[in-house]
């Protein structure tokens, strides 16, 4: 419980870096419209759960890492959770009764009990960001695997963007065995550009993003 | 329509094929139309009958049987109906030698590797490969490029890649195929013909040289191509890659030789040289501004030196085309982009006036 409440203080104090956005834009609305993507509110979970199945979509474009720095962004930094349930006073409803009665006067809700106080935490202002609940519970990434998916990532992207456009990529790359496959041929054509040490670092970045996507 | 129901199948099928991991498809299909300023445009083929308005589509399976081999079909309708783009079979052995025979895309020049519409970006091919999208393309006239791409021919390549050092590699790709194929200049719908018209292969090489983000290289190719093995054909051709960033810049410089057939009859002035050059090139520098557009500055030309062949419209021992153009690719949704560009076309040496063209082209890429 510690821990993971120290998580989402680290996550909610920490600033929104400024590629985030621009990380946002190239694998989100790489497909979907701004407008259609940002319709959408949903909760945290639910959010995590879109982004990781349109990460299964598109392993090689939105990356595991990118994947947690998207779902933040969304939910801190768009605002796109769920929005709170409609806390309006109840109005009375009165039945039709063919007796003249008084007018009902509801009773005077009670105050709401306040809320447990967490230790260690400022009590949350009403207009702060969303928390990230029981989000990111997929193991986290070790630093090593973080830059060998950033390092193939950027990689694959400027090998394959010499001849063919990434939505082919992309699209092509969908599974493991078909993607060393292809690496295997492209490396080999003439001129493609990809040395034994560029195909070592995409496949381990293949291996990183696809063996989970399987 | 042969090709068309063809492209519809594929289209149906892909996804089940794509649940069996060895096999693999791709495909493509462009919808291009353009626009030229004055009177009397010349016209370019069209499948669909309309002038000035282009469908190209193409289809293409790859099964791999593991061990290194492969197989690979890719089948492309345009203006000249149904054609096999590839047919061939493939063997990676090891990095220093591999073997791929078959109806192959024959490894001349850097354009030729990335023909297909949706893997460049503007609506047009560089003039040294273009085929009817060029204006005056007709045997009559310029008759096309220097390479018509893609080029496609029956044969033997073997590959492979030496690594220098741990940013620079070595590629080699040395090839024999049936060859081009004419009576008095290569004839391009002949030389789609399955069958050789005589009994010399066409032989050539290409050489790459490839660092981190850039790549210099160049290709030979020499055969004879009438039916006599009399009248040879010799190409040569530079290239040069370079990337910066969002940059990318490529060029290319080719050339071939074609020989003359001496016992013509009608050629306009006295044949002392039999034989006349052509000499193309392309510089194109492609700015991607955004994910999903891209922009691009390109300059191309083709000269032709020497005699002009019997009865052809281009009848001065030296002529040429130029042509500027400013390119914007947009891309649509994840499988469909559209083109645009506009085009300043100039002549020499031959009486055709200067010409305004714009073209639009919708690519669709799966």
């Amino acid at each position: 419980m510690a821990p993971s409440l120290l998580l989402s203080v680290v996550l909610l104090t920490s600033p929104v870096s400024p590629g985030t956005r621009l990380m946002y834009e190239q694998r989100c609305l790489y497909c979907h419209s701004e407008e259609v993507s940002e319709s959408k509110h949903l909760s945290a979970r639910q959010w995590q759960q879109t982004v990781e199945a349109m990460r299964l979509k598109a392993p090689l474009l939105i990356t595991r890492s990118d994947a947690r720095a998207i779902y933040r962004y969304i939910v801190q930094t768009l605002k796109l959770t769920a929005p709170p349930p409609p806390t309006s006073p109840r109005v009375p409803t009165s039945r039709p009764s063919q007796v003249e009665t008084p007018a009902l006067t509801a009773p005077p809700m009670p105050p709401p009990p306040p809320a447990p106080e967490l230790k260690g935490l400022p009590p949350r202002p009403a207009d702060a960001p969303p928390t990230l609940p029981d989000a990111l519970d997929e193991p986290r990434l070790t630093e090593a695997d973080e830059l060998a998916e950033r390092e193939g990532a950027e990689l694959l992207q400027r090998r394959c963007s010499k001849c063919h456009t990434l939505t082919r990529v992309f699209g092509k790359l969908d599974s493991l065995e078909r993607s060393l496959s292809t690496l295997r041929r492209m490396r080999l054509k003439t001129g493609s550009g990809i040395s034994a040490d560029d195909a070592r670092v995409i496949e381990t970045y293949l291996r990183l993003d696809l063996a989970q996507a399987q | 329509m042969r090709c068309l129901s063809l492209s519809v199948l594929c289209c149906l099928f892909a996804p089940v094929a794509q649940a069996a991991d060895p096999l693999f498809f791709g495909g493509s299909a462009a919808l291009d139309y353009r626009v030229i300023s004055g009177p009397n445009p010349p016209g370019n083929p069209s499948l669909l009958g309309i002038s000035s308005l282009g469908l190209e589509v193409a289809a293409k399976a790859v099964v791999d049987i593991g061990h290194g081999t492969s197989f690979t079909v890719k089948a492309c309708g345009g203006c000249h109906g149904l054609e096999l783009d590839q047919a061939y079979g493939e063997v990676l052995a090891q990095d220093a030698i591999n073997v791929r025979a078959g109806r192959i895309n024959v490894p001349f020049g850097e354009f030729n590797t990335r023909h297909d519409p949706s893997n460049f970006i503007t609506p047009s091919k560089p003039l040294p490969y273009a085929m009817g999208d060029m204006l005056y393309y007709g045997p009559q006239s310029f008759n096309l490029g220097i390479v018509p791409t893609p080029y496609v021919d029956n044969g033997l390549e073997v590959f492979g890649t030496f690594h220098l050092s741990e940013r620079t590699q070595l590629d080699y790709s040395a090839w024999v195929v049936k060859g081009f194929i004419g009576t008095n200049d290569l004839d391009f719908a002949s030389s789609r013909r399955y069958l050789d018209n005589n009994r010399t292969p066409t032989g050539g090489a290409r050489l790459v040289l490839t660092g981190s983000d850039w790549a210099v290289g160049g290709s030979f190719a020499a055969g004879t191509y009438d039916d006599h093995d009399r009248l040879l054909s010799l190409m040569g051709g530079l290239e040069f890659y370079l990337r910066l960033g969002s940059v990318t810049l490529r060029a290319e410089a080719l050339a071939r030789r074609t020989d003359l057939d001496p016992l013509a009859i009608g050629y306009p002035f006295g044949l002392v040289d039999a034989f006349f050059l052509k000499l193309g090139w392309y510089a194109e520098l492609d700015w991607n501004l955004h994910h999903r557009f891209t922009v691009a500055l390109r300059t191309d030309g083709l000269h032709r030196l020497g005699m002009p062949i019997p009865g052809s419209e281009v009848n001065q021992p030296s002529a040429g085309l130029q042509r500027q153009t400013l390119a914007a690719l947009f891309r649509i949704t994840e499988h469909l982009a559209l083109k645009a560009d506009y085009e300043l076309w100039t002549f020499a040496g031959v009486s055709y006036e200067l010409r305004h063209v714009a073209r639009a082209s919708v690519v669709f890429g799966y």
